[in-house]
Protein backbone atom coordinates (compact mmCIF):
# COMPACT_ATOMS: atom_id res chain seq x y z
CA UNK A 1 0.00 0.00 0.00
CA UNK A 2 1.64 3.23 -0.88
CA UNK A 3 1.51 6.26 1.47
CA UNK A 4 -1.21 7.95 -1.21
CA UNK A 5 -3.38 5.17 -0.79
CA UNK A 6 -3.24 5.52 3.27
CA UNK A 7 -4.00 9.06 3.19
CA UNK A 8 -6.87 8.29 0.68
CA UNK A 9 -8.51 6.06 2.90
CA UNK A 10 -7.73 7.95 6.46
CA UNK A 11 -9.56 11.02 4.65
CA UNK A 12 -12.01 9.09 3.42
CA UNK A 13 -12.95 7.66 6.82
CA UNK A 14 -12.39 10.66 8.55
CA UNK A 15 -14.91 13.04 6.20
CA UNK A 16 -17.53 10.10 6.31
CA UNK A 17 -17.21 9.44 10.12
CA UNK A 18 -17.01 13.71 10.21
CA UNK A 19 -19.38 14.32 7.68
CA UNK A 20 -22.03 12.33 9.78
CA UNK A 21 -21.34 13.49 12.99
CA UNK A 22 -21.90 16.98 11.57
CA UNK A 23 -25.05 16.35 9.74
CA UNK A 24 -26.69 14.58 12.83
CA UNK A 25 -25.06 17.81 14.93
CA UNK A 26 -26.65 19.67 12.89
CA UNK A 27 -30.28 18.08 12.11
CA UNK A 28 -30.93 17.68 16.28
CA UNK A 29 -30.88 21.73 16.37
CA UNK A 30 -33.28 22.27 13.82
CA UNK A 31 -36.71 23.22 15.14
CA UNK A 32 -34.84 23.35 18.95
CA UNK A 33 -32.80 27.01 17.33
CA UNK A 34 -34.59 28.94 20.55
CA UNK A 35 -33.09 26.47 23.19
CA UNK A 36 -29.85 26.64 21.32
CA UNK A 37 -29.51 30.20 21.45
CA UNK A 38 -30.00 30.25 24.97
CA UNK A 39 -27.29 28.34 25.06
CA UNK A 40 -25.02 30.40 23.10
CA UNK A 41 -25.71 33.28 25.65
CA UNK A 42 -24.43 31.15 28.54
CA UNK A 43 -21.18 31.03 26.62
CA UNK A 44 -20.96 34.75 27.46
CA UNK A 45 -19.37 36.24 24.64
CA UNK A 46 -21.58 36.55 22.04
CA UNK A 47 -23.40 40.10 21.89
CA UNK A 48 -27.61 39.78 21.81
CA UNK A 49 -27.47 40.98 18.08
CA UNK A 50 -25.73 38.14 17.11
CA UNK A 51 -27.00 35.44 19.38
CA UNK A 52 -30.28 34.81 17.23
CA UNK A 53 -28.30 34.75 13.78
CA UNK A 54 -25.70 32.62 15.33
CA UNK A 55 -28.96 30.04 16.24
CA UNK A 56 -29.77 29.65 12.81
CA UNK A 57 -26.90 29.98 10.90
CA UNK A 58 -25.01 27.16 12.94
CA UNK A 59 -27.34 24.05 12.48
CA UNK A 60 -27.57 24.99 8.52
CA UNK A 61 -24.08 25.02 8.06
CA UNK A 62 -23.24 21.68 9.93
CA UNK A 63 -25.89 20.13 7.98
CA UNK A 64 -24.49 21.54 4.50
CA UNK A 65 -21.07 21.22 5.64
CA UNK A 66 -21.81 16.90 6.64
CA UNK A 67 -23.56 16.86 3.41
CA UNK A 68 -20.88 17.98 1.28
CA UNK A 69 -18.37 15.80 3.28
CA UNK A 70 -20.46 12.90 2.74
CA UNK A 71 -20.73 13.57 -0.96
CA UNK A 72 -17.09 13.65 -1.32
CA UNK A 73 -17.21 17.02 -3.50
CA UNK A 74 -14.24 19.78 -3.01
CA UNK A 75 -13.01 17.50 -0.14
CA UNK A 76 -10.22 19.91 0.60
CA UNK A 77 -12.42 23.13 1.28
CA UNK A 78 -15.12 20.94 3.10
CA UNK A 79 -12.02 19.34 5.51
CA UNK A 80 -10.49 23.15 5.99
CA UNK A 81 -14.47 24.07 6.65
CA UNK A 82 -14.54 21.50 9.18
CA UNK A 83 -11.17 22.00 10.94
CA UNK A 84 -12.32 25.84 11.20
CA UNK A 85 -15.24 25.07 12.84
CA UNK A 86 -14.25 22.93 14.81
CA UNK A 87 -11.47 25.44 16.03
CA UNK A 88 -14.17 27.65 17.08
CA UNK A 89 -16.07 25.06 18.95
CA UNK A 90 -12.47 24.56 21.02
CA UNK A 91 -11.87 27.79 21.83
CA UNK A 92 -15.46 28.73 22.84
CA UNK A 93 -15.25 25.86 24.61
CA UNK A 94 -11.63 26.33 26.09
CA UNK A 95 -12.62 29.77 27.01
CA UNK A 96 -16.17 28.58 28.84
CA UNK A 97 -13.51 26.18 31.13
CA UNK A 98 -11.33 28.83 31.84
CA UNK A 99 -13.92 30.95 33.35
CA UNK A 100 -15.42 27.84 35.32
CA UNK A 101 -18.79 28.29 33.35
CA UNK A 102 -21.15 25.07 34.25
CA UNK A 103 -22.99 25.08 31.07
CA UNK A 104 -24.21 22.35 28.85
CA UNK A 105 -22.28 22.64 25.24
CA UNK A 106 -25.14 22.66 23.39
CA UNK A 107 -22.97 20.59 20.35
CA UNK A 108 -25.31 17.70 20.12
CA UNK A 109 -28.92 18.79 21.08
CA UNK A 110 -29.26 18.25 25.25
CA UNK A 111 -26.37 17.27 27.05
CA UNK A 112 -25.90 16.42 30.36
CA UNK A 113 -25.15 20.42 32.47
CA UNK A 114 -21.72 19.35 35.12
CA UNK A 115 -18.77 21.33 35.83
CA UNK A 116 -17.04 18.66 34.16
CA UNK A 117 -19.40 19.21 31.07
CA UNK A 118 -17.54 21.84 29.21
CA UNK A 119 -14.00 20.32 29.41
CA UNK A 120 -15.22 17.15 28.10
CA UNK A 121 -16.83 18.60 25.37
CA UNK A 122 -13.96 20.62 25.03
CA UNK A 123 -11.62 17.35 24.61
CA UNK A 124 -13.85 15.43 22.62
CA UNK A 125 -13.65 18.29 20.05
CA UNK A 126 -10.13 18.56 20.28
CA UNK A 127 -10.17 14.88 19.45
CA UNK A 128 -12.41 15.42 16.51
CA UNK A 129 -9.94 18.76 15.17
CA UNK A 130 -7.08 16.44 14.95
CA UNK A 131 -8.36 13.91 13.29
CA UNK A 132 -10.18 16.63 10.40
CA UNK A 133 -6.79 18.77 10.65
CA UNK A 134 -4.55 16.02 10.12
CA UNK A 135 -6.81 14.78 6.84
CA UNK A 136 -6.90 18.34 5.89
CA UNK A 137 -3.27 18.56 5.94
CA UNK A 138 -3.06 14.98 4.61
CA UNK A 139 -5.15 16.26 1.88
CA UNK A 140 -2.44 18.31 -0.05
CA UNK A 141 -0.38 15.43 -0.42
CA UNK A 142 -3.04 13.79 -2.64
CA UNK A 143 -2.76 14.56 -6.51
CA UNK A 144 -5.88 14.54 -8.45
CA UNK A 145 -6.02 11.60 -10.76
CA UNK A 146 -6.79 12.85 -14.07
CA UNK A 147 -10.32 12.83 -15.41
CA UNK A 148 -11.74 12.83 -11.54
CA UNK A 149 -14.07 15.33 -9.87
CA UNK A 150 -15.25 13.67 -6.73
CA UNK A 151 -14.12 11.23 -4.21
CA UNK A 152 -10.72 12.40 -3.98
CA UNK A 153 -8.89 16.21 -3.70
CA UNK B 1 11.07 29.14 -11.64
CA UNK B 2 12.10 27.84 -8.30
CA UNK B 3 10.41 24.85 -6.90
CA UNK B 4 9.90 26.00 -3.09
CA UNK B 5 8.00 29.49 -5.19
CA UNK B 6 5.99 27.41 -6.57
CA UNK B 7 4.81 25.20 -4.01
CA UNK B 8 4.27 28.46 -2.25
CA UNK B 9 2.04 29.77 -4.94
CA UNK B 10 0.10 26.46 -4.88
CA UNK B 11 -0.34 26.03 -1.14
CA UNK B 12 -1.62 29.79 -0.97
CA UNK B 13 -3.60 29.28 -4.39
CA UNK B 14 -5.03 26.68 -2.20
CA UNK B 15 -5.22 28.15 0.99
CA UNK B 16 -7.78 31.30 -0.09
CA UNK B 17 -9.63 28.56 -2.60
CA UNK B 18 -10.57 26.90 1.00
CA UNK B 19 -11.05 30.02 2.44
CA UNK B 20 -13.48 31.09 0.25
CA UNK B 21 -15.13 27.95 0.41
CA UNK B 22 -15.90 28.77 4.14
CA UNK B 23 -17.11 32.15 3.58
CA UNK B 24 -19.50 30.95 0.76
CA UNK B 25 -20.85 27.83 2.94
CA UNK B 26 -21.11 30.70 5.74
CA UNK B 27 -22.89 32.86 3.92
CA UNK B 28 -25.30 30.55 2.12
CA UNK B 29 -25.81 29.20 5.34
CA UNK B 30 -26.93 32.27 7.06
CA UNK B 31 -29.30 33.24 4.05
CA UNK B 32 -30.83 29.63 4.16
CA UNK B 33 -31.11 29.64 8.26
CA UNK B 34 -32.65 33.36 7.83
CA UNK B 35 -34.94 32.49 5.14
CA UNK B 36 -36.20 28.84 7.45
CA UNK B 37 -36.53 31.14 10.27
CA UNK B 38 -38.59 33.93 8.85
CA UNK B 39 -41.02 31.23 7.27
CA UNK B 40 -41.09 29.46 10.40
CA UNK B 41 -44.41 30.52 12.68
CA UNK B 42 -42.35 30.10 15.91
CA UNK B 43 -39.16 31.93 14.39
CA UNK B 44 -36.44 33.56 16.61
CA UNK B 45 -36.49 37.20 16.82
CA UNK B 46 -33.60 38.58 15.04
CA UNK B 47 -32.50 40.30 18.08
CA UNK B 48 -32.10 37.40 21.12
CA UNK B 49 -34.91 37.90 23.78
CA UNK B 50 -33.69 36.60 27.10
CA UNK B 51 -35.87 33.78 28.79
CA UNK B 52 -37.14 36.55 31.50
CA UNK B 53 -38.21 38.93 28.78
CA UNK B 54 -39.42 36.29 26.75
CA UNK B 55 -41.81 35.19 30.22
CA UNK B 56 -43.16 38.71 30.55
CA UNK B 57 -43.98 39.20 26.82
CA UNK B 58 -46.37 35.66 27.45
CA UNK B 59 -47.59 37.53 31.14
CA UNK B 60 -48.35 40.20 29.36
CA UNK B 61 -50.10 38.74 26.07
CA UNK B 62 -51.87 36.84 28.75
CA UNK B 63 -53.17 40.13 30.91
CA UNK B 64 -53.92 41.63 27.65
CA UNK B 65 -56.44 38.76 26.20
CA UNK B 66 -57.82 38.66 29.78
CA UNK B 67 -58.20 42.14 29.90
CA UNK B 68 -60.13 41.70 26.16
CA UNK B 69 -61.57 38.92 27.40
CA UNK B 70 -63.18 40.99 30.62
CA UNK B 71 -64.49 43.75 28.40
CA UNK B 72 -66.21 41.60 26.26
CA UNK B 73 -68.28 39.45 28.83
CA UNK B 74 -70.60 41.44 29.37
CA UNK B 75 -71.92 42.12 25.58
CA UNK B 76 -72.40 38.43 25.46
CA UNK B 77 -72.69 35.55 28.07
CA UNK B 78 -72.58 38.76 30.80
CA UNK B 79 -75.27 40.52 30.18
CA UNK B 80 -78.84 39.66 31.25
CA UNK B 81 -82.11 40.82 29.56
CA UNK B 82 -85.08 42.68 31.06
CA UNK B 83 -86.97 39.25 32.37
CA UNK B 84 -84.16 37.68 33.75
CA UNK B 85 -83.08 40.47 35.49
CA UNK B 86 -86.54 41.21 36.80
CA UNK B 87 -86.42 37.43 37.50
CA UNK B 88 -83.25 37.94 40.05
CA UNK B 89 -84.76 40.75 41.56
CA UNK B 90 -87.87 39.10 42.70
CA UNK B 91 -85.74 36.38 43.88
CA UNK B 92 -84.21 38.41 46.18
CA UNK B 93 -81.09 36.58 46.52
CA UNK B 94 -78.73 38.59 44.44
CA UNK B 95 -76.86 41.98 44.90
CA UNK B 96 -77.86 44.43 42.59
CA UNK B 97 -75.76 47.41 42.47
CA UNK B 98 -76.42 50.67 41.10
CA UNK B 99 -73.66 52.10 39.36
CA UNK B 100 -75.05 55.76 38.27
CA UNK B 101 -74.37 59.14 40.89
CA UNK B 102 -75.76 59.02 44.41
CA UNK B 103 -78.14 61.26 43.78
CA UNK B 104 -80.30 59.33 40.99
CA UNK B 105 -80.14 56.46 43.29
CA UNK B 106 -81.71 58.51 46.10
CA UNK B 107 -84.24 59.74 43.45
CA UNK B 108 -85.61 56.02 42.82
CA UNK B 109 -83.75 52.77 42.29
CA UNK B 110 -84.53 49.02 41.43
CA UNK B 111 -85.53 47.11 44.76
CA UNK B 112 -82.99 46.09 46.87
CA UNK B 113 -80.46 47.52 45.09
CA UNK B 114 -77.42 49.17 46.24
CA UNK B 115 -75.70 52.32 45.16
CA UNK B 116 -72.12 52.01 44.27
CA UNK B 117 -71.49 54.99 41.66
CA UNK B 118 -68.69 54.85 39.66
CA UNK B 119 -67.37 58.44 40.27
CA UNK B 120 -67.07 57.60 44.41
CA UNK B 121 -66.37 54.29 43.89
CA UNK B 122 -64.08 53.59 46.78
CA UNK B 123 -66.61 54.91 48.81
CA UNK B 124 -69.78 52.63 47.80
CA UNK B 125 -67.58 49.70 47.73
CA UNK B 126 -65.73 49.97 51.08
CA UNK B 127 -69.56 50.34 52.65
CA UNK B 128 -71.31 47.60 50.31
CA UNK B 129 -67.63 44.84 51.15
CA UNK B 130 -69.85 43.81 54.13
CA UNK B 131 -73.12 43.14 53.03
CA UNK B 132 -72.00 40.89 49.96
CA UNK B 133 -69.69 39.30 52.68
CA UNK B 134 -72.72 38.25 55.18
CA UNK B 135 -75.81 38.91 53.50
CA UNK B 136 -76.05 37.66 49.70
CA UNK B 137 -74.55 34.91 47.08
CA UNK B 138 -71.83 35.41 45.21
CA UNK B 139 -73.63 36.49 42.17
CA UNK B 140 -73.91 40.10 41.82
CA UNK B 141 -75.72 42.67 38.78
CA UNK B 142 -74.80 45.93 38.25
CA UNK B 143 -77.19 48.38 36.07
CA UNK B 144 -76.95 52.23 35.62
CA UNK B 145 -79.59 54.21 33.67
CA UNK B 146 -79.31 53.25 30.03
CA UNK B 147 -78.19 51.16 27.10
CA UNK B 148 -76.02 54.41 26.01
CA UNK B 149 -74.45 54.22 29.24
CA UNK B 150 -71.30 52.49 30.15
CA UNK B 151 -70.60 52.88 33.87
CA UNK B 152 -72.45 49.33 34.52
CA UNK B 153 -69.23 47.80 32.45
CA UNK B 154 -66.84 49.87 34.21
CA UNK B 155 -67.69 48.59 37.95
CA UNK B 156 -68.15 45.42 36.48
CA UNK B 157 -64.62 45.24 35.58
CA UNK B 158 -63.39 47.05 38.28
CA UNK B 159 -65.33 44.24 40.90
CA UNK B 160 -63.83 41.51 38.68
CA UNK B 161 -60.42 42.95 39.00
CA UNK B 162 -61.24 42.87 42.89
CA UNK B 163 -61.70 39.28 43.00
CA UNK B 164 -65.88 39.01 42.51
CA UNK B 165 -67.24 36.42 40.45
CA UNK B 166 -70.05 36.06 38.52
CA UNK B 167 -70.85 39.80 38.19
CA UNK B 168 -73.68 40.31 35.35
CA UNK B 169 -74.66 43.46 33.97
CA UNK B 170 -77.89 44.86 33.16
CA UNK B 171 -77.42 47.09 30.44
CA UNK B 172 -81.47 48.17 30.12
CA UNK B 173 -80.59 49.99 32.93
CA UNK B 174 -83.13 52.20 35.31
CA UNK B 175 -84.39 53.54 32.10
CA UNK B 176 -86.08 50.12 30.92
CA UNK B 177 -86.99 49.30 34.63
CA UNK B 178 -88.92 52.32 34.82
CA UNK B 179 -90.56 52.17 31.57
CA UNK B 180 -91.84 48.84 32.63
CA UNK B 181 -93.95 50.28 35.41
CA UNK B 182 -91.76 47.93 38.09
CA UNK B 183 -91.74 48.90 41.14
CA UNK B 184 -89.02 51.43 42.57
CA UNK B 185 -87.61 52.01 45.83
CA UNK B 186 -86.88 56.46 46.77
CA UNK B 187 -84.24 57.41 49.92
CA UNK B 188 -86.11 59.75 51.69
Amino acid sequence: MTRQQIWSYYIRATRLIFGGCFLYAGLVKFGHEQEFADKIVLYQIMPNILVSPLAFTIPVMEVMLGGVLLSGWRIRSSLFGATTLLLIFVLTLFQAGMRGLVIDCGCFGNEAVSPSGVWFAFFRDTVFLAFVGVAYLGSYSIRKAPGQTTGTI
Amino acid sequence: MDIHQEIIRTSLRRVIEDTSFVIVLGCLSFCVGLTINALRPSGLPLVYLSKEVRLQKIVDDLKQNVEEARGNLPDIAQSLSFDQFRARVLEKRWLILDARPEAFYRLGHVPGALSLPREDFKKGYLKIQNQKATAFADNTIVYCSDNACDDSLRVRSALVQLGWRHVFVFRGGWDEWSRAGMPSEAVK
